[in-house]
């Protein structure tokens, strides 16, 4: 049934972008509109605008030559009080045959206005009204995308439906375009992920700031989303976006952010053990999954969240359990050591259970895993922040697959995006503890040999990785409230 | 030991991998289902509205089936396009009555009273006709059907069955729709008094700001036509209240503007309808407002312009002779507008076009079957000025001087400012004549 | 089986042909324009609907708040929009609103309730706003639109009396600015008359629960995709009349005449044309009894038609009788679920809709409630078989509401009458299939539209009806918050007695509870819906798991005396 009618509609789609047959070069929406598209391009320090003006016969007879001049005059836009001066950099007045020998005109303007570029995180308010023959019938569209920028509750798709005012849609359950104003928010330095839940499905020309290692990241971001957006899911696309998902998640972590010093401390501080891993595995995936799906849920039915908001708030909450979960190592630690005299150990000797000869090795620790520091609270604890500031681009990814009725698709996809998310902070931590018993082991070796000597005679090292995880939680929270400020 | 654990680990890892990518893959099998609307609405979908057009499209992605609402889907576009003079509804109009005679084709009332709709919209009034009546055929008590079929009698110059049509319509469902067209039909018989009653019982039942608009503007042009334009001025200005857009009251406070000697008033209005709507009918008013200001030049273009868009409109596939004639007198081309007129005479026989080819004759110097014509046009008792001062001056180019004297009198008693052009015209003529007693 | 085939391919094919429909029509896109040319012709509106005369649904229900009385709901003006600027939805001034209630089964009204309305216009010319400042009480100056109504009424035939004229209209809630404490206007609204009548007219959520998408059964759908409550959020016109069972049953002796037919009409004044423009008489241009008789019972053709006839006239309409005897639905909901369609003709159905539900006209449904044949006085003689919506004023009120009404077991609701809470959408397809005459619920349309409640709660008191929605239709999750107004403040006002706390009471204590707490479908789009409540339960669940595990290591920890021992800080340390 399903697929039925998407071929019902597929095959709609088609028809209504046939190129009219007869009569010749009829414009579509009538011999007397004067029809506009505004593209808007925001980036951290101007914005452009591209403006084409589709005038049919009658117009184009009562007025041959329009300039861009015009067309910038009437175009409103503000970023926060201050109003935009266009500069037009490119004009283009073409005519093309329309009807009863009479020409059509297409008017290509790209205005450019530069804005005060702010520090990262500045969140930036864009209103922009168009008044160019506003008493005129005619389609009316506008686009928005971020270039360097993360826009924040876009009412404004990111891609032009009737591809820059060349091919009308004619669906007749969609009444024409009538965008003539916009009000939108943009924050400087975000990654490629146009407001989240706007983008999906579609081809946004973002660019992230930041490394080349960030633009793969966003350039697979933005696979991804059209991946779970495509119009037909064969079997390889699903198994592909699959991948993209894991393999997104993975990078993602690998970004700064998500606490993933803190988790790797940690880890490192309770010895990497497998076991405990792949515990650490599943709580950042349950609660990144858990996180994505709410925050989506709360963002599909309420027009009222702003999602930057959300995460922000997010943010703290996942800092303040970072910090919370190091005070408790930091408590366990101290209370340790003041047990530790009757039991026998100092608390700087080494682990009875040696590691010197094989790094592998920690199967004898399995019994006792509830007493170190943290314990398994802790465990959930630090998995939670982990997983519990949900990535944007894992946002787009559902709410895109929920607009398209692919709820359970998208699910799927933001499990699999936490799975790797948890893979890189799980191994991050493996790497550390690697890191520990390569020291270790190479005891003949004078300088690991005095570096033990050192790091042994620190009395404060598990002192030191407590206070780490602590320092590390309480950044991320103060992150959070300088994007939420 | 170790390596069996290892062994076993990777496994539970392999089989877990496999696990979530053949689910992918099986996702990926079952194509979702279709969009149904664009994906943007998910974070802040606009509000819905009491919108006809919109119920009707949210109703449809629902039950898409439905071929009564994609019937009443159309209408709701005709009714936009109307409205707003925006003409790209009128194919998503087209298409809807397509929608639904495709899952209907017969038996299916709804559509065919769609499609009559459209075509009256698009003046081929006999197949709107045709439509109506099949409609009423299908269904004799659904009032829209008698709505469209009225428009047509009364285009097609049948009278007495639209006069029917409209009481039909009135004993079925009285109401805004029925009210309009009974003001109507009592307007062309001169029952002007109850043509204005009936029009304020429709006001009273308009609930939207452009039905108010409509009724408040009709109202307006009662008033114009009984020659009050004090009262004109206020229902074109209380229905432009309710609708800022609504360009037939901007057109309507400019030819009172006009009427009251303000011409730049005037013709800033008409500059304004004519960027909004420009529609062969409104430029060649403008151009003509612009002559009688001395514009000479400008009215040369905009009649230039007039000319241009009537033939983009008959390149297009229109036909209306009605406004070709209108074309062909206002150039100075008497035989091309007593042709133009001749050939919508044969489609239609309402009485505008009785007296655009009565004017014609009367312009090509043949008075005799002119005055026939001219005649014919007032002859349901139509109390148009413009009527009367045509049959007064084709009676007085044949020389029928006291008859001429009664109709010029009559054409100003009715509207004393019914032209820019022709008032003075008529007072001229009057003059020579002796003067009004 | 072979017929199940057959349709199946029919309604493949019809996709394919719309799709063909529309290449072809995309491929002529254009082809007859519309555009600059003509010389405007005359355009009049072409209303497709008239919503301020169109009847919606009416409700007849006795509540346990007040024995003895019976209440009738009637609604006009659908899809009303919340706070959608200013919007305001009166009553058509030039029409007659009635309720028409037949107590002998002659099927002409014994008893008539007639409401006309005015509207007060105090605007002038300055301003097209409903009110310039908040509004506080039904007299405030702010509120410069208004309505009043005259409540008449006619007993067997004699000519109507006034009851009350210059009775105040709840105004359209236009917004908490406007109109900070909407409870108090609306309590203003209700006015009690000698004979403990008590009436209210007004804005109020639209009680109507369903999803649209039901009526694709109509067109050859399936029910799969059913579960939203597409009303939800929209306001309507609704009267609500309480009077005394003895003032509407047969001799005002409910007990021995318990069964009454009820029936709204909405008329017009006739105009005449010919002959200059006359007046007189009137046009009915509205009927309705029975829930969605016009969607599902008499469709194409028949619906204008019914509209405009009297019932009387029902049992010489053979179509109609044809339409309920003979019905589609059963037909197409075999073609699509294999449940055969009972055998024709539906004396059943006869039942439910033409007669009542009764023994003595030979109906195969065994069980007397509701046909006007079981009145002691009524004689079988003068009954004349119509479509009305009817009650036995004597069944004893339901403590515990089912939805499905007598086909639930509960003999108070629907097709006895019909209370709000009252699941017609469902009773009516498990009707259709035949469940009235065998007695057995239809399991594979048990969920039928799977809309079992109102989005909100309604009232325990007079006038039941929720209040309006205050938030747009798909702005946010207000539902109930915004929709309750503040209860309890009872204005008191000049000839206006408002009944004792009209409003928000909880819905624990109403007679007709509704299902489900007021609230979460308050705010839906078309399609986002379902999906979006699925996802956040499934969020919700996951984040709850979590914090459960959380509260539990939590908790596991606390209660371990040492719970830190030296082994493990020895790990901290082996570097």
């Amino acid at each position: 049934m399903r697929r039925r009618l998407l071929v019902v509609l597929g095959a709609a789609v088609l028809g209504v972008l046939v190129p009219p047959a007869h009569p010749a070069h009829a414009h579509p929406l009538g011999n007397f509109s004067i029809n506009q598209y505004h593209g808007f391009t925001i980036r951290p320090d101007a914005v452009t605008a591209t403006v084409v003006v589709d005038r049919a016969e009658i117009p184009t007879r009562q007025r041959r030559i329009i300039r861009c001049v015009e067309v910038a005059a009437a175009l409103d836009a503000t970023v926060e009080r201050g109003r935009l001066r266009w500069t037009i950099e490119a004009e283009d007045l073409t005519f093309h045959p329309g009807a009863a020998e009479l020409p059509t005109s297409r008017l290509s303007c790209t205005l450019r206005a530069v804005i005060r570029p702010l520090g990262t995180g500045a969140v930036r308010p864009f209103v922009v009204a168009n008044g160019y023959a506003a008493g005129q019938v005619g389609w009316h569209e506008m686009t928005a995308v971020g270039d360097g920028v993360r826009l924040i509750d876009s009412p404004l798709a990111t891609r032009s439906v009737s591809d820059e005012l060349r091919a009308y849609p004619a669906d007749p359950l969609a009444s024409p375009l009538d965008v003539r104003a916009a009000s939108l928010r943009f924050k400087t330095g975000g990654s490629a992920d146009a407001a989240a839940g706007q983008a999906a499905g579609t081809n946004g020309r973002a660019a992230p700031a930041g490394g080349a290692f960030g633009r793969l990241i966003a350039s697979a971001d933005r696979r991804l989303a059209d991946l779970a957006g495509a119009g037909r899911l064969t079997p390889a696309v699903g198994l592909l976006a699959v991948l993209l998902a894991f393999a997104l998640g993975a990078g993602h972590a690998a970004l700064p952010g998500h606490g993933k010093t803190a988790l790797a401390a940690y880890a490192a501080a309770r010895g990497g053990r497998r076991r405990e891993s792949v515990a650490l595995l599943a709580t950042v995936t349950a609660t990144h999954t858990g996180g994505v799906l709410a925050v989506g849920a709360l963002l599909t039915t309420s027009a009222a969240f702003a999602g930057e908001r959300l995460l922000a708030w997010l943010g703290i909450v996942s800092g303040a359990v970072v910090v919370a979960v190091g005070a408790g190592m930091l408590a366990a630690f101290r209370r340790g050591r003041s047990h530790s005299h009757g039991h026998g150990h100092s608390p700087g000797h080494s682990h009875p259970h040696s590691h010197s000869h094989d790094g592998h090795s920690h199967d004898g620790h399995s019994h006792d895993h509830d007493h170190r520091p943290g314990g398994r609270l802790g465990l959930f604890g630090i998995g939670l922040a982990g997983g519990l500031v949900p990535s944007p681009s894992a946002l787009v990814v559902l709410l895109g697959a929920v607009g398209l009725g692919r709820t359970a698709f998208g699910v799927l996809l933001v499990i699999a995006y936490g799975v790797g998310m948890a893979a890189t902070l799980t191994a991050a931590g493996f790497a550390l503890v690697g890191i520990q018993r390569w020291a270790t082991s190479r005891a003949t070796h004078w300088r690991a040999d005095r570096m033990r000597r050192v790091l042994r005679r620190l009395p404060s090292a598990g002192t030191a990785t407590a206070s780490l995880v602590m320092v590390v939680g309480a950044g991320l929270a103060l992150r959070a409230i300088a994007a939420l400020s | 030991m170790r390596r069996h654990r290892v062994v076993r680990a990777t496994i539970v890892i392999v089989v877990a991998a496999a696990a979530i990518l053949s689910i992918g893959a099986a996702f990926g099998r079952q194509s979702g289902p279709p969009p149904r609307q664009v994906a943007v609405r998910a974070a802040s979908g606009p509000a819905a509205s009491a919108d006809p057009i919109v119920r009707a499209q949210e109703r449809l992605r629902l039950v898409p089936r439905d071929w009564r609402t994609w019937a009443g889907l159309a209408v709701a576009y005709l009714e936009r396009g109307r409205t707003t003079a925006d003409p790209s509804y009128y194919p998503k109009a087209d298409e809807a009555v397509r929608r639904s005679l495709a899952l209907r084709p017969d038996d299916n009332a709804d559509a065919s009273v769609a499609r009559g709709a459209l075509a009256n919209a698009r003046h081929d009034f006999a197949a709107a006709r045709r439509d109506a009546l099949a409609a009423t055929r299908l269904n004799a008590y659904g009032a829209n059907a008698y709505a469209v079929l009225a428009d047509a009698e009364t285009q097609l110059g049948r009278p007495a069955d639209a006069t029917a049509a409209v009481q039909r319509l009135l004993d079925l469902r009285p109401g805004l729709s029925a009210y309009a067209r009974g003001s109507y039909d009592l307007e062309q018989r001169g029952a002007l008094a109850a043509a204005t009653d009936l029009m304020r019982r429709a006001l009273d039942a308009a609930m939207s700001p452009s039905d108010i608009a409509f009724c408040r503007g009709q109202l307006g042009d009662l008033a114009w036509l009984a020659g009050d334009l004090s009262g004109a001025a206020e229902q074109y200005a209380a229905g432009l209240g309710a609708d800022p857009h609504a360009v037939s009251l901007l057109r309507g406070r400019a030819r009172v503007a006009a009427a009251s000697g303000r011409l730049d008033a005037a013709i800033a209005d008409y500059a304004d309808v004519t960027r909004r709507s420009p529609t062969v009918g409104y430029l060649l008013e403008y151009a003509r407002l612009l002559r009688t200001a001395g514009r000479t030049r400008e009215a040369a273009e905009q009649l230039a312009l007039a000319n241009d868009a009537q033939r983009l409109f008959v390149a297009n596939g229109g036909v209306d002779g009605l406004t070709a004639a209108e074309l062909a007198i206002e150039a100075g081309r008497p035989s091309d507008a007593v042709a133009a007129a001749r050939a919508e005479w044969a489609r239609r026989r309402h009485a505008d076009v009785a007296d655009i080819l009565g004017w014609a004759l009367h312009l090509a110097a043949r008075d005799g079957e002119a005055l026939r014509y001219a005649r014919l046009a007032g002859a349901r008792g139509a109390l148009s000025a413009t009527y009367a001062y045509h049959v007064g001056m084709i009676e007085l180019s044949l020389g029928q001087r006291r008859a001429a004297r009664a109709d010029l009198e009559r054409a100003l008693r009715r509207n004393p400012a019914f032209s820019p052009i022709d008032a003075p015209a008529a007072r001229r003529a009057l003059a020579g004549l002796g003067g009004a007693r | 089986m072979s017929t199940t085939a057959s349709r199946g391919r029919r309604r493949r094919r019809a996709p394919a042909a719309i799709a063909v429909a529309a290449a072809l029509a995309g491929a002529l896109y254009g082809f007859a324009p519309i555009d600059a040319g003509a010389s405007s012709h005359r355009e009049a509106p072409l209303t497709a609907a008239d919503p301020a005369v169109d009847n919606t649904d009416l409700y007849a229900f006795v509540s346990k708040d007040r024995p003895g009385y019976v209440n009738f709901v009637a609604n006009w003006i659908p899809f009303e929009e919340p706070n959608g600027g200013p919007n305001f939805y009166p009553f058509a001034t030039d029409a007659s609103y009635y309720i028409n209630v037949d107590n002998n089964g002659d099927a002409r009204p014994d008893a008539r309730f007639r409401w006309t309305f005015r509207t007060q216009d105090r605007r002038g010319t300055g301003t097209f706003l409903y009110n310039n400042g908040p509004v506080t009480s039904l007299d405030d100056e702010n509120l410069l639109v208004r309505q009043i109504y005259t409540l008449e009424s006619s007993f067997n035939g004699a000519p109507f009396k006034t009851r009350i004229s210059g009775a105040p209209v709840a105004p359209s809630r236009t917004g908490r600015a406007s109109m900070p404490d909407y409870g108090k206007l609306r309590d203003q609204a209700v006015v009690q008359l000698p004979g403990g009548w008590k009436i209210f007219a007004g804005q109020a959520d639209d009680p109507f629960f369903l999803d649209l998408r039901v009526f694709d059964l109509l067109y050859g759908g399936d029910l799969s995709e059913t579960g939203q409550d597409t009303l939800a959020g929209y306001n309507v016109n609704t009267i609500v009349l309480q009077v005394p069972f003895k003032d509407v049953a047969l001799g005002g002796d409910a007990a021995r005449n318990p069964v009454i037919g009820v029936w709204t009409t909405t008329d017009r004044p006739r105009v005449r044309i010919t002959g200059g423009g006359s007046y007189g008489g009137q046009v009915q241009v509205s009927r309705l009894g029975n829930p969605l008789v016009n969607e599902v019972v008499v469709p194409n053709g028949l619906k204008d038609a019914f509209n405009a006839s009297s019932p009387d006239r029902d049992a010489k309409n053979p179509t109609l009788v044809k339409r309920v005897t003979e019905p589609e639905v059963p037909k197409l909901i075999q073609a699509i679920y294999g449940i055969p369609a009972p055998a024709t003709p539906r004396n059943d159905l006869a039942e439910i809709f033409l007669t009542g539900i009764t023994t003595k006209a030979g109906g195969p449904i065994k069980a007397d409630v509701n046909s006007q044949l079981n009145n002691a006085d009524v004689s079988a003689a003068g009954f004349v078989p119509s479509e009305q919506l009817r009650l036995n004023l004597g069944v004893p009120i339901a403590g515990q509401p089912n939805r499905l009404g007598v086909l639930g077991g509960d003999l108070q609701g629907f097709p006895n009458g019909r209370r709000l809470t009252d699941d017609v959408v469902d009773i009516e397809l498990q009707a259709l299939v035949g469940a009235a005459q065998t007695g057995k619920l239809i399991d594979a349309l048990a969920a039928g539209d799977k809309v079992d409640a109102n989005d909100q709660a309604f009232g325990a008191a007079f006038p039941y009806v929720a209040p309006p929605n205050g938030a747009g239709v798909n702005t946010a999750g207000s539902g109930s918050a915004a929709g309750s107004g503040a209860g309890g403040m009872g204005g008191f006002g000049g000839a206006t007695q408002p009944a004792p706390s009209t409003s928000d009471k909880p819905s624990a204590e109403a007679p007709a509870p509704s299902l489900t707490p007021a609230g979460y479908a308050g705010n839906t789009d078309s399609g986002q819906v379902p999906m979006a409540v699925a996802v956040s339960a499934v969020g919700a669940a996951g984040v709850l798991a979590l914090a459960l595990l959380f509260l539990i290591g939590w908790w596991r920890r606390r209660s371990r005396p040492a719970p830190i021992t030296p082994g493990s800080t020895d790990e901290t340390l082996q570097l």
